[in-house]
């Protein structure tokens, strides 16, 4: 008796597979909601971008997006949470290359860039330094001579050490050979009054957290680590104009648990791809200073790999790691 | 002249009914949220965020500033009826809004409060309209030693928060910054009693902190005391304030409005530093300090001017800078942008009607928001009648849903109960946590500005006395702890000769 049932049971659950696994297969994508972590809170350029992408993949998606903040952890937690949800394409996290940067700088997070699939990357805004409207440097260049001249002496703020902005100023040190002090502030946003006040001299920022300011007129840009000159900067020197060859950027990608389906992964990409060639969002990239630019998933893997190694580097040779 | 030509400009902008309504829409959410405990301004504003993108531009600031400046006045709801604050801005209110109540004045410090946040709220808007671009220009001269000074001076201050003995509120003072230091050190990024943990790596939550020990905490409490609730009951009539609260309140009321605005306008200081400070100050100029912690209405009037003032000086560096100094402003900021609007020293001659429509529609959603929350201190007083079985359920609920809501973590709802559990074991044991949130708040900044002025300095100490500022406010401290020193000799020395006498 209790043999038959076990023979039946099993029965039930291979045909159980059977039965259902190709139904998985073809089940329709998507008919849930689609959640996007966005890393830090509200208010930032991750949760601006990730709000205004929103309705267009709503649109898009037939489903609904919703753009959930899980702030803290320097990222860490709301990576860590989409590592583990399922990879069904339903649970997305929308990164900066702080992502890259971590694996070196904290490696107790246990968050790498190959525990995620790469679905999009949508576009970035260049690094650059700003200065106070009355600092005697008026470009890029002036900047360098005199702080090779001058080690040690110009005061650079960041938005904390080992932060993105902070590694961004150590790759222009390690590039052109000057020295700053570092001066780490809690976040952007109280570095900007800091070298507003002339208390820092310099800060390292990206354009879309600065431009509106730039544009304002409380804040000039000296110069961009961009491949191209920005065309909301037209003024700001490009450092590989200098001859240095480096860029720092922050990015607005999307990745999902790794193991995504392709086919999945291939239906979210179209749809992020087709919202950035809408007006809304053309529109707002040009109000943050930031360049449209796509990757694909492949292309982003591949990104992903360059930029392991890049930071790697700089932050082996900069000394910081931990 | 010209100012009132452009205020006439800002009233045709807001005097149409659709910016009107929404107008009242957002201070009508601004208090709902205010009122909530642990729902915040910030996650509220980011789900409208997406809302108001077809709005006009206008239009979707003067909603979204409606839901800021808005939950200001609802903030002190809970913090007066149940002893649990709304907003975290609003923890200061508990010390003795709650006292008031259980005497049976929760009307009349509604009232204060109500009528305190729309003479700080209407006077405010007036300032933010005459002095922002000036008084911003000397708000970034403010810079790391400047700020290091300034809560030097606020930490030597803290003792007066309490109303118990002095070593305890010391104590607290302590723990409260051992908190502080929690999380990845922003200048080194060295870890700190971070446990391995990724959740305390920015350190534990400041609303978990103040939810647990002000709401789970009191909940605690008032599971094993048998309150009797007919204290609560005996004289809810006389809701509005009478003629002595008034002349006890219009002083702080006045101070609590130029205290929070200008606190507001510094970067790193927000809406809750100002009313720390305003209730230091009430007590230090009161003749009457002991009344302070037992239902003084002076300790509501001007923690609740302060941080209305706040929330309108809050807007000084995004609109004359572009510098987000909140979430929410971090929101609004990216609201103006959306829309095409750039912030700073251009935008009142760019967009003179965003400019000057926002600041009339702060003017009028301040009276709305008086017409709209004297009827509903009735209200509020009667819910005091609810039985406590059935009301504290309820808040734990909204505490939790709260705390969960702000930034979507589980173990923030644990730490909140952790605090609670603090809470109620520092309220039997007699030691009081204002001190400990106080520090809490001021230490990170602190320590921050310290090491950065030393950065800057090149490790030289003399960068504190060579500016002038800093140098005012070291002088400032080491005079009041000399001070208080030579009092204190001088009252011991007192009470032996009275005890000698008396022998």
């Amino acid at each position: 008796m209790r043999k038959t049932s076990a023979i039946l049971f099993a029965c039930m659950v291979v045909f159980g597979i059977v039965l259902v696994n190709p139904a998985v297969a073809q089940e329709q994508y998507p008919k849930d909601p689609i959640t996007i972590v966005v890393p830090y809170a509200p208010g930032g350029s991750h949760d601006l971008v990730a709000r205004t992408l929103q309705p267009h993949l709503e649109k898009l998606l037939g489903v609904s997006v919703l753009v959930e903040n899980k702030p803290g952890g320097g990222s860490t937690i709301a990576c860590n949470f989409v590592k583990a949800a399922p990879p069904n394409g339903y649970t997305l996290v929308t990164v900066t290359p702080t992502l890259s940067i971590i694996k070196y700088t904290l490696p107790e997070s246990n968050v790498t860039f190959d525990q995620f699939e790469p679905i999009a990357y949508v576009g970035y805004s260049p690094q650059g330094v700003f200065t106070r409207m009355d600092a005697p440097w008026n470009t890029l260049k002036e900047l360098l001579d005199y702080a090779k001249a001058n080690p040690g002496k110009i005061k650079c703020g960041n938005a904390g050490h080992g932060g993105n902005f902070h590694m961004g100023a150590v790759g222009i040190e390690q590039a052109t050979g000057v020295k700053f002090t570092h001066i780490p502030f809690k976040g952007a946003a109280p570095a900007v009054p800091a070298v507003m006040g002339g208390h820092v001299d310099i800060i390292v920022s990206t354009l879309a957290d600065t431009l509106h300011m730039v544009k304002g007129g409380s804040l000039k840009v000296l110069g961009l680590a961009a491949p191209e000159r920005n065309k909301f900067a037209p003024d700001a020197q490009t450092f590989k104009e200098l001859g240095y060859d480096i860029e720092f950027s922050t990015y607005w990608s999307y990745l999902g648990p790794k193991g995504m389906p392709k086919d999945r992964v291939k239906i979210l990409y179209d749809a992020f791809k087709k919202s950035t060639e809408t007006k809304e969002v053309k529109e707002f990239f040009d109000m943050q200073g930031a360049v449209l630019s796509l990757k694909n998933p492949e292309e982003l893997g591949e990104y992903y790999k360059k930029e392991d190694v890049k930071w790697g580097r700089l932050i082996k040779e900069g000394g910081l790691m931990p | 002249m010209d100012t009132l030509h452009s205020l006439m400009l800002g009233f045709s902008v807001v005097s149409t009914p659709m910016n009107l309504l929404y107008c009242f829409i957002g201070v009508l959410i601004g208090t709902l949220v205010g009122v909530l405990p642990g729902i915040g301004t910030a996650g509220s504003v980011a789900v409208l965020l997406p809302f108001t993108f077809g709005l006009p531009p206008v239009t979707a600031i003067i909603l979204l500033a409606g839901i800021w400046y808005g939950a200001m006045y609802g903030g002190s709801t809970t913090s007066i009826l149940v002893n649990i604050p709304g907003e975290s801005s609003s923890v200061v209110t508990c010390l003795d809004g709650y006292q008031l109540a259980r005497q049976g004045r929760a009307g009349r410090a509604l009232g204060i409060s109500a009528i305190g946040s729309f003479i700080a709220g209407t006077l405010s808007v007036c300032l933010l309209m005459l002095v922002a671009p000036v008084v911003a220009r000397y708000a970034v001269k403010i810079g790391p030693p400047e700020l290091f000074a300034l809560i030097l001076f606020g930490l030597t201050l803290s003792a007066y928060l309490s109303s118990g003995p002095m070593i305890k509120s010391f104590m607290m003072v302590a723990l409260g910054m051992i908190l502080g230091t929690q999380g990845i050190d922003t200048v080194s990024g060295v870890q700190r009693f971070t446990f391995n943990m990724n959740e305390f790596y920015e350190g534990v939550g400041i609303l978990p902190v103040i939810m647990g020990i002000y709401g789970v905490g009191e909940i605690l409490i008032n599971l094993e005391e048998t309150i009797k609730r007919d204290v609560f009951k005996v004289s809810i009539k006389g809701l509005l304030p009478d003629w002595n609260d008034w002349k006890a309140s219009f002083g702080p009321i006045m101070r609590g409005t130029f205290l929070g605005f200008f606190l507001g306008i510094l970067p790193a200081s927000g809406t809750l530093i100002g009313t720390f400070v305003s209730y230091i100050m009430e007590k230090r100029l009161s003749k009457h300090p002991e009344r302070f912690g037992k239902g003084a209405i002076e300790g509501v009037a001007g923690p609740e001017a302060a941080n209305n003032a706040a929330s309108s000086g809050t807007f000084v560096p995004l609109l004359t800078f572009g510098i987000p100094t909140t979430a929410t402003m971090a929101l609004i900021l990216g609201a103006l942008l959306i829309h095409g609007i750039t912030p700073g020293p251009l935008l009142i001659r760019n967009h003179p009607d965003v400019f000057w429509g926002v600041i009339v529609s702060m003017y009028i959603g301040n009276i709305m928001l008086l017409v709209l929350n004297l009827p509903l201190i009735g209200i509020w007083v009667r819910l005091l009648k609810v039985p406590y079985s059935t009301l504290f359920p309820l808040i734990l609920v909204f505490c939790v849903i709260g705390v969960y809501s702000n930034q979507n973590s589980m173990l923030d709802v644990t730490s909140m109960l952790f605090f609670g559990v603090i809470g109620y074991l520092a309220r039997k044991t007699g030691f009081e946590c204002a001190p400990l949130i106080f520090a809490y708040i001021l230490s990170a900044i602190w320590e921050e500005a310290f090491r950065q002025s030393l950065l800057m300095s090149q490790g030289d100490l003399t960068i504190f006395i060579t500016r002038p500022f800093p140098a005012v406010f070291i002088l400032l401290t080491v005079l009041f702890v000399a001070s208080s020193m030579v009092f204190s000799r001088k009252r011991s020395k007192l009470l032996d000769q009275i005890g000698s006498a008396d022998a």
